[in-house]
């Protein structure tokens, strides 16, 4: 084992390194949170400074936890939403042939394609029409069907579930669906991670529609509710990063939890070799 | 259906004084301006029985602003007279707050009833013909009861008025005590006034500032201040329809800020970045641009620990208006007279002005506070100890206000403002562009913002 | 046989919720492109004269375009490779790997926001982090305004893309990698093949559905690129503010759309047609790479 170690101390560099330069913002910006505003450009912020709980004092006073909670909310069922929809459309493209599949997959990269922001519009108005603007839903719609996903998916079947899989269980009787489910699923952790992961970050942090649809601070989500600790003119620079530290939270913990998946298979390989 | 209406009534008052009167320019204004005005009578007619007692008005009203903190001390003080009216205070980022009102409008949804029009984009919010006309009902604002300097700042170019000023907003010069005694020999506002009366004697007063610290000090923190000063001061008719007359509106200020540049007595820190503001409390400038909002809310937040050590005196050529802030009545409220007892209790109305000057020392722009019971004339502000018991009251109300020009706002003067905001780094960096060439450049970026207009 | 009717219904909750939120919208911000329309004033009909103008009248169009590809070429392919590599490291390594695995990804997850501002503040000319570096060593006898010159503020924008997104190809690499048969990794062990062989001999070729994968979505993002420039030269966070940076150099496509769309004006029917010719582009550009790829591949 520790002449492994020794042989591979490169890669421990080489990672080292890159480490700290991805490492080094992400660390700053925990570091900026314990700042008075002001104190920010007296000099580097390379140490913990003593004004971490005046600062989370501005963010508790400015509603995080409110904002926090409607957040989570959002994204929790966006992201399950947005599961169910691209693994049952991911199937279908990867693993059928039927009539409409080339004009069905037209759909999904020209949805792909075009900027989501072009749409505000016409979706904005929708909500209105179903009384659904002040609510969190407003939100989370936009994410339930998400091309990416769909895309992402449909090429994971199509590289790593084999046919012969679902051939025996079609012979053993299992119905589709129950293929799927039972099946397929339990073979797809890393995709159902990365997916759930990119659409858990990308819904926590988008800023625009929530900007449009959203009228009353008890639904702010946190960016919204980030944008506006600072009043008039004087910035607070220090209690809005200390918010988007601790906003980051979500989503490393999720991370966390999902990275087991990546690196399953090799480990049995590893200790062999 | 509204907006239609409206702007059929626009363009057939418009074709109507084109027909009448063949260049009688005098009589088509108040012809234009009296088209919007009818629809509102007609609109609210109805329901034009206003409440004889406060506790009797009641409904919900909704405000969109960028410092809800503040307007929330006001509705407080609203909610004691008028127990049964809600005022909900909206945050929205002052730098959304357009992009929040004008998708929101296209798309759709509910505006708020009380809209904030900041100096930054006022003239695109007054063109978008969303605000009512406060001079009819139910509003029947007096304009010989604002304050002169204020009428022009709230008036679109019709001359009709579509909101009320937050409050009075001439501009000075503060400095800190301590540098102009040690480079000016003096901290008297009189005397420091004197010294920088025009551009000529700031620049000479920056050179001497100059070599006696080194070049340390210099005299502002960014060009950026010195050319929003010269455009405030520089009051001129330069929009005339489609036709943009840029070289009459920049030229001068340009030539006083390239000169200033030239000189080598202004920081290189650009404007509104932080580290701007936090150059407020460094000790390397000498001067700041000051409007009267700045002391209680940029001042004396920026530089804590400098209590007693700042004053104000008059910038070079005389005092300006810098920013400001109106407010505004959505046309589709469906609470307009509810909305309006709110704004003229607190920003019209003498106990009003009493009530802003005693919590965050706004000056009203109602006139007859000033000669009232209320008025703060003798009063000191919350700021006045940090300004090292200088009345700043007196300052801006007596000295400046009077004499700071002021015209209706225009869309372009918003361009104006986004294009004065991202040359001005360009100005700092690039000393090889003389006046000639940054009015070229100027112009240059108006016509991107502006593809329809033609500029001179 | 059943799978004439399963596939539709498997894609039905999809193509519901599609038809509803996205093509709808989608349909009728195009039916706005043929439209002078800024929402204030009535719509008027004028059929393909706001795309004609793109090309003819307006000056910052090809300019966006250009700035675009030009960051874009700037930083896909590094991302891409340091993306497959860092993933490869990652993947041979026995012990710390989800350490490194969550560390390299942190800047993913960090908030645009706090990107900007913090790459706002390592820039800054009078503040900056860099600056002070610089002239204290002596390198730069005073400081720089990386902030105002269009080619550092693109490379700026390049770097702050790099390093935001190369955790996210990492990541992407590493679900593919473990998706291959790992009796082929135990294969190569075995005949003796090192690190690097086994990289280029069947790493990157196993990867190349990943690959393709990747080239695209991140060519479709970096089309749409827009978080990144806005952050540093908009909004509270940044240092400087104007649209488009200095010179619009690092004015992008889609920051020009909103821009004339929800920022300095609302030309509605205008930034639409903006939007729908970036779709044409993106279309192109993807498919060419998707042929590029498959007739490599014969």
């Amino acid at each position: 084992m520790s002449k492994r170690l020794l042989k591979d101390w490169w890669i421990y560099l080489v990672l080292g390194v890159i480490s700290l330069i991805a490492l080094i913002p992400f660390y700053m910006m925990f570091v900026m949170g314990t700042y008075y505003s002001e104190d920010l450009f007296k000099g580097l912020p390379l140490l913990v400074s003593d004004y971490f709980w005046e600062n989370l004092k501005t963010t508790l006073s400015h509603g995080l936890p409110v904002a926090y909670g409607n957040s989570i909310f959002v994204s929790v069922i966006a992201v399950a939403a947005c599961l169910f929809t691209s693994i049952t459309m991911g199937y279908a493209l990867a693993k059928f042939e039927f009539k409409a599949k080339k004009f069905l997959l037209i759909l999904v990269l020209t949805g792909m394609m075009l900027p989501t922001q072009i749409s505000i519009i016409g979706y904005v108005m929708e909500m209105r029409v179903a009384h659904l603007t002040n609510t969190l839903w407003s939100v989370i719609c936009v994410w339930i069907a998400n091309p990416f996903s769909v895309f992402f998916m449909m090429q994971f079947m199509r590289d790593s579930i084999p046919e012969e899989m679902m051939e025996s269980a079609r012979i053993d009787g299992c119905s589709e669906p129950g293929i799927l489910f039972k099946i397929v699923v339990p073979c797809m952790k890393p995709a159902i991670t990365t997916v759930s992961t990119l659409v858990f970050l990308w819904s926590w942090n988008n800023y625009l529609l929530p900007l449009i649809t959203l009228n009353k601070q008890k639904v702010y989500t946190l960016p919204l509710m980030i944008s506006n600790i600072s009043v008039s003119y004087r910035q607070d620079y220090g209690a809005q990063m200390l918010a988007l530290a601790l906003s980051t939270f979500p989503v490393l913990i999720i991370f966390m939890i999902g990275s087991k998946h990546f690196v399953k298979g090799i480990t049995a390989g590893a200790v062999k070799g | 259906m509204k907006r239609k209406s409206v702007s059929v009534m626009l363009v057939a008052a418009m074709l109507a004084s084109v027909l009448s009167g063949c260049g009688q320019e005098a009589q088509e204004v108040p012809e234009v301006a009296e088209a919007p005005k009818e629809t509102v009578a007609e609109d609210t007619s109805g329901t034009d029985q206003t409440a004889s007692e406060p506790a009797d008005l009641t409904g919900t009203v909704v405000i969109w602003d960028w410092d809800g903190g503040t307007q929330q001390k006001y509705v407080d003080k609203f909610n004691e007279v008028y127990p049964n009216v809600k005022i909900e205070v909206q945050d929205v980022a002052w730098d959304d707050y357009m992009t929040k009102l004008q998708t929101s409008y296209v798309s759709g949804m509910d505006l708020p009833d009380i809209i904030l029009g900041e100096m930054a984009w006022r003239g695109t919010l007054f063109e978008m013909g969303i605000c009512d006309n406060l001079e009819a009902a139910p509003y029947n604002l007096d304009r010989n009861q604002m304050v002169a300097s204020s009428v022009p700042l709230v008036s679109d170019q019709e001359g009709n008025i579509l909101g009320v000023e937050m409050q009075v907003t001439p501009a000075g010069f503060a400095y800190k005590r301590d540098l102009a005694k040690e480079y000016l020999g003096t901290d008297d506002p009189v005397e420091v006034g004197a010294m920088i009366s025009d551009w000529d004697a700031f620049l000479e007063v920056g050179k001497q500032v100059s070599e006696k610290s080194n070049g340390k000090v210099k005299m502002m923190v960014s060009l950026g201040d010195v050319l929003l000063s010269t455009i405030g001061q520089n009051v001129v008719d330069y929009v005339d329809g489609d036709k943009v007359d840029i070289t009459k509106k920049m030229t001068k200020p340009l030539e006083t800020t390239i000169k200033m540049r030239d000189a080598g007595i202004i920081g290189n820190v650009e404007m509104y970045s932080a580290s701007w503001y936090s150059a407020y409390a460094a000790d390397e400038y000498l001067f700041y641009e000051a409007g009267s909002w700045c002391p209680p809310l940029v001042i004396a937040k920026n530089d804590t620990e400098g209590e007693g050590n700042w004053a104000v005196t008059m910038p070079p050529e005389g005092s300006f208006n810098l920013g400001g802030t109106t407010l505004s009545v959505y046309k589709d409220s469906e609470n307009k007279e509810v909305a309006w007892a709110y704004l003229e209790f607190i920003y019209f109305s003498e106990l009003g002005g009493s009530y802003m000057y005693d919590l965050t020392g706004n000056y009203s722009c109602y006139k007859p506070y000033y000669e009232s019971e209320y008025s703060p004339m003798d009063k000191e502000g919350p700021v006045d100890k940090f300004f090292g018991g200088q009345s700043l009251v007196k300052y801006y109300i007596e000295e400046a206000a009077p004499n700071a020009k002021t015209a209706p706002q225009t869309k372009y003067d918003a361009i104006i403002n986004d294009v004065f905001q991202s040359l001005t780094p360009k100005y700092m960096t690039d000393m090889s562009i003389d006046t000639q060439k940054a009015l070229e450049l100027f112009k240059e970026e108006v016509a991107v913002k502006a593809p329809e207009a033609e500029i001179q | 046989m059943k799978r004439n009717k399963w596939p539709i219904i498997f894609a039905i909750p999809f193509l519901t919720a599609y038809g509803l939120f996205m093509l709808f919208p989608m349909l009728y911000s195009f039916y706005l492109s043929l439209f002078e329309y800024n929402g204030i004033v009535e719509k008027h009909f004028v059929g393909l004269a706001n795309y004609i103008n793109l090309f003819t009248k307006d000056r910052l169009f090809l300019k966006a375009l250009f700035n675009t590809v030009l960051i874009m070429l700037m930083s896909l392919p590094v991302n891409l490779i340091l993306g497959l590599v860092i993933a490869y490291l990652l993947f041979s390594l026995t012990k710390g790997r989800r350490l490194f695995q969550v560390v390299n990804f942190l800047p993913y997850i960090t908030t645009p926001v706090a990107i900007g501002f913090i790459f706002s503040y390592i820039f800054d000319w009078n503040s900056g982090i860099l600056n002070g570096l610089l002239t204290h060593f002596g390198i730069l006898e005073e400081n720089y305004f990386w902030l105002q010159q269009p080619w550092s503020a693109r490379l700026i924008v390049a770097i702050m893309i790099v390093w935001r997104n190369f955790g996210y190809c990492m990541m992407i690499y590493l679900s593919g990698m473990t998706a291959i048969d790992q009796d082929i990794y135990e294969a190569a062990a075995i005949d003796g093949a090192g690190k690097l062989k086994t990289f280029f001999a069947i790493v990157v070729p196993l990867l190349k559905n990943v690959s393709v994968f990747l080239l695209i979505t991140a060519m479709i993002g970096g089309f749409q690129m827009f978080d990144e420039p806005v952050q540093l030269y908009s909004g509270w966070s940044a240092a400087s503010r104007s649209v488009g940076g200095p010179d619009y150099s690092v004015l992008t496509m889609i920051w020009k759309f909103y821009d004339d769309s929800f920022g300095s004006s609302t030309r509605l029917g205008y930034g639409a047609a903006i939007a729908y010719t970036l779709f044409l582009i993106i279309g192109v550009c993807s498919l060419a790479s998707f042929f590029w790829s498959n007739k490599k591949d014969s």
